[in-house]
């Protein structure tokens, strides 16, 4: 079967503050290809990059050199309405402070990009209704996302990216603010999102919810420094390469 | 160990330290306030030297008595309109003031919590804020006192002009400067007591959390009780309606009063009828951009609501003033000036308070960029809502006024051409708002 | 009598005329000397409204807290900031510091606005920072330092003042492993000293380190743990065992 490639980057460099004195080399020369129906972890130490190179992925900020490309398309040729709009018809979100709209309820924050999808209002409540019921946010309809505390906003913001359906799911650190049976719920869900053919890339700092995943990358100084397949692993060994993986660059 | 004097010391000091440090990060917010501070005391200046200068006019005015034909220039002084000015002028003083320390001080929930936190005792805590309100009276003090005198200077010139006698500039009256002193001084208190509950009353909570408490202006959900109120609230208001329009001989005080009490049951009808409606309403429009501009403006109206119909019952005022200075005044020229002036104040209440409390809305437009609008959605949401809360401003501020304004005219009490003036000043006030609040919508905040 | 003793607390909160909430039903513990205690549980169990009550940031609807014999919740508020200026460190998850002031800076407010003098303030700062390796960094602002120093920088700011209880909610929720492992070696020295942690946390990892361990459902203790003679890695599967037992019991 050939492999679809769904985001490439070539070469590609970040540097924050260029030409100044506080610039930051994010990200150097990494190559990192993801194929479709990938489940990707993205590992590494604070200030390593992870959430650079997550959003470089989702071309959400633009890269200094080099080359990225969306579904064979390399993003120096598109418009920024053109990005937004590839990225709004094949990305969701889920962003590590949620980004949840704080002038819209519970229910319409999630309902928000179905509607935007031009789905159906009766259609939109079946949707939500069976997801929200999963994650246990059905009691928060009417409230406002502020009302709410950290583990539930999270839940809201994961329930609004699996309800509509898209090729890739893209999360930064979705378990943070979910204790150790939420996450594994959570994880599972995404187990079944990528049997049915969801990309998933993931950013996490957590070792048990990074070997839910099929690839592995660990990063480092803003270089890819290790990269695992699960292939046909047990998960457990899986597990237990990555905790060999990481700590051995973590000193 | 140090000594209670020491101690003292080394806390002011370093409360020093701390304000140059905001002072120099947070600029915006000082100034802000302290361009609100000064507005103030230029605005009591002012009418404290016409309220002290009353005698020295009649004075120049009996000198010149056999010249002038003008009757009844005594009552330029009338008591009624005097008082009722100058308690509005209070009012609307103190709530600008209100507002704009309460917004301040809010900037400063955080530093607050970690005073707590840090075992920062209350008293101390109080003592930096009091500081800090010392400078910025310090230094709004001397220039609102200029700015005002160089008013009263022009009205001056004004009312004389008006008499068709010699410009005799009247000295700066004791009164004015007693009065003076005595509305700031109550200003203070009151600043210092709004201190007070906000060092006090502030739970660290807060803090700790990211939970906010159940909201006072909640938009809640319709039930039994809350229908039964609506339904009184239409039939009261209809009824307030009916009798303004068939009220026989009128006179200012009926209308006026009519006018208030319709203003109660306003708060129901918004909160129980028609945001319900829109938040049903904008589930039916296709454009998601309308469904996010509308619900911003659901939101933005349940914040501004009060103020908006604080400018309400004073607009009312404003049309009460202005029918009683056309039965007590036959001139011109004065009646004028008490119109532009309170006209001046509701300007600024309006045009600066209301972005002031929509300025920490939530969603912004980065927000909305990375879930998937565009910059033209953006610029097309940001359109929508300014609009929207525009004709919502409009229909909360004027729509009653209006209704005491058409009785009042139908009565044959009103003045058209004073109208037109306060009208025509609304319009452009209305023109600066919008500008201010599509830009106010169209930022875009970086963490 | 113990360090901390908390008789029969319950906070009930009522949001309006239909709604009563019970976020903490009833607790009684006792806290000695010289324990680490971690107050584990699911999102919403009411985990950090237990913390706040047993550490003067909220008062019980019913009940009192006595620390060292003394009723918190009837001190007056000159009592009251001694009291935490004294006797407690509080550290979160997102660390509370002003941005607006650099790292030297934000030290000084527990020192400073309580009439220190400087050359104290300056060598207890010194100290203090020495101690958790952030001397280097007192002259930059929060926004050039990482996630990990600036929770050294909250820590340094809580034990500046020789504190015997440290109150820490969620103290390494936006750190990775790395750093983790640095925060907490900091806090088992501080208890093997001989003061006194009381800690939240939602992390099985994180709660390992603790000598006692409090499992919270629903606003009640439903499990107890004590470390006594355990490795850390048997406390950390004794953890697991119990959250995985209630994610089995609610699922």
């Amino acid at each position: 079967m050939e492999e679809k490639e769904i985001v490439k980057l070539t070469n590609v460099t970040k540097i924050y503050n260029q030409n100044q004195p506080l610039a930051l080399t994010a990200i150097k020369n990494i190559n990192l290809t993801i194929n479709e129906g990938e489940f990707l972890a993205i590992m590494g130490e604070s200030g390593s990059g992870k959430t650079t190179l997550l959003n470089l992925l989702s071309a959400m900020i633009p890269q200094t050199s080099g080359e990225v490309s969306l579904l064979g398309k390399k993003t120096k040729n598109m418009s920024e309405e053109d990005i937004i709009k590839f990225r709004f018809a094949n990305v969701n979100f889920i962003f590590q402070d949620y980004n949840l709209l704080d002038n819209l309820t519970v229910y319409e924050n999630i309902a928000l990009l179905l509607k935007m999808n031009h789905i159906e209002t009766k259609e939109i409540e079946k949707q939500i209704d069976g997801i929200s019921e999963k994650l246990g946010i059905k009691e928060l309809y009417h409230k406002y996302p502020i009302a709410c505390s950290g583990g539930q906003q999270q839940r809201i913001a994961i329930a609004r990216a699996i309800v509509s359906k898209v090729k890739i799911i893209v999360a930064d650190e979705p378990t943070g603010n979910l204790d150790s049976a939420n996450s594994k719920e959570l994880m599972e869900l995404f187990k079944i999102l990528n049997q049915d053919g969801i990309t998933i890339i993931l950013v996490t700092h957590n070792h048990q919810i990074a070997s839910y995943s099929s690839r592995f990358v660990f990063i480092h100084d803003g270089e890819i420094r290790e990269e695992i397949s699960k292939e046909n692993k047990n998960q457990n060994v899986y597990y237990k390469e990555i905790i060999t993986v990481s700590t051995r660059r973590g000193k | 160990m140090i000594s209670k004097m020491k101690r003292k010391f080394n806390k002011m000091k370093y409360s020093f330290h701390i304000m140059k440090k905001l002072i120099r990060k947070n600029s915006k917010n000082y100034l802000i306030f302290l361009g609100y501070q000064t507005l103030t005391v230029a605005i009591i200046f002012l009418f404290s030297y016409l309220l002290g200068a009353k005698e020295s006019f009649l004075n120049i005015l009996e000198i010149y008595e056999g010249e002038i034909i003008n009757l009844g220039v005594e009552s330029y002084f009338n008591p009624h309109i005097l008082v009722l000015v100058s308690l509005m002028v209070l009012v609307v003083v103190t709530l600008l003031g209100f507002y704009s320390y309460q917004f301040f001080l809010n900037e400063q929930t955080k530093l607050l919590g970690i005073f707590k936190l840090s075992g920062v005792s209350n008293n101390t805590i109080i003592i930096f804020y009091t500081l800090q309100l010392s400078l910025i009276l310090l230094i709004s003090i001397p220039i609102g006192v200029s700015v005002g005198y160089v008013f009263s200077g022009y009205v001056n010139d004004m009312i004389f002009q008006s008499l068709a006698i010699e410009n005799q500039s009247i000295q700066l009256p004791l009164e004015t400067i007693i009065h003076v002193i005595l509305i700031m001084g109550a200003q203070a208190t009151y600043y210092g007591m709004i201190s007070f509950g906000f060092v006090y009353r502030y739970e660290i909570n807060e803090l700790s959390s990211f939970k906010a408490k159940a909201s006072p202006n909640k938009i809640r959900i319709f039930n039994f009780e809350s229908k039964m109120i609506t339904i009184v609230s239409v039939v009261y208001f209809i009824g307030m309606m009916i009798a303004l329009f068939r009220l026989d001989s009128p006179d200012y005080d009926n209308i006026m009063l009519i006018g208030m009490l319709l203003v109660i049951p306003l708060n129901r009808i918004v909160f129980n009828i028609i945001i319900p409606i829109i938040n049903k309403w904008k589930w039916k429009l296709k454009n998601t951009n309308w469904f996010i501009a509308l619900s911003n403006l659901v939101v933005t109206i349940s914040k501004t609501f009060s103020l908006t119909l604080f400018i309400c019952v004073c607009f009312i005022c404003v049309f009460g003033i202005n029918i009683t200075t056309y039965e007590f005044i036959s001139d011109e020229v004065f009646s004028k000036c008490i119109s532009i002036a309170t006209i001046i104040i509701f300007i600024v209440a309006l045009v600066f308070s209301i972005p002031m409390q929509i300025r920490s809305r939530g969603n912004d437009s980065y927000q909305l960029m990375k879930l998937g609008k565009t910059r033209k959605d953006i610029k097309q949401i940001a359109l929508i809502e300014t609009i929207a809360t525009i004709i919502s401003i409009i229909f909360l501020t004027m729509f009653i006024p209006c209704l005491v304004l058409c009785k009042g005219y139908l009565a044959g009490l009103i003045r058209l051409d004073l109208i037109g003036l306060f009208l025509l000043v609304y319009a452009i006030m209305i023109i600066i708002l919008m500008i201010v609040l599509y830009r106010t919508f169209l930022t875009f905040k970086t963490k | 009598m113990e360090f901390l003793e908390a008789h029969n607390i319950s906070k009930i909160y009522q949001l309006d005329a239909n709604t009563t909430i019970h976020a903490v039903k009833e607790i009684s513990l006792k806290v000695k000397t010289g324990e680490f205690v971690c107050i584990m549980g699911p999102s919403g169990s009411g985990k950090s409204t237990l913390l706040n009550l047993l550490t003067t940031i909220d008062i019980p609807t019913i009940g009192k807290v006595c620390i060292n014999g003394i009723n918190i919740n009837v001190l007056s508020s000159d009592k009251l900031s001694t009291f935490r200026n004294q006797h407690l460190g509080f550290i979160f998850q997102n660390y509370n510091l002003m941005d607006e002031f650099t790292i030297y800076e934000n030290l000084v407010i527990p020192l400073g606005m309580v009439g220190l003098n400087q050359r104290t303030i300056k060598n207890k700062i010194i100290d203090i920072t020495t101690k958790l390796g952030i001397n280097e960094i007192l002259d930059k602002e929060t926004h050039e330092c990482s996630g990990g120093q600036l929770q050294r920088v909250a820590i340094a700011r809580a034990l500046i003042n020789n504190p015997t209880l440290i109150v820490a909610d969620e103290p390494t929720g936006n750190l990775d492993s790395y750093t983790t492992e640095g925060i907490l070696s900091i806090f088992e020295q501080f208890y093997q000293e001989g003061n006194t942690i009381i800690m939240v946390s939602h992390d099985c990892f994180v709660a390992s380190h603790a000598s006692r361990v409090l499992y919270l459902e629903d606003g009640v203790i439903t499990n107890e743990i004590l470390r006594k003679n355990k490795s850390k890695e048997e406390m950390f599967d004794e953890i697991v065992e119990v959250s995985s037992m209630s994610y089995k019991k609610n699922s």
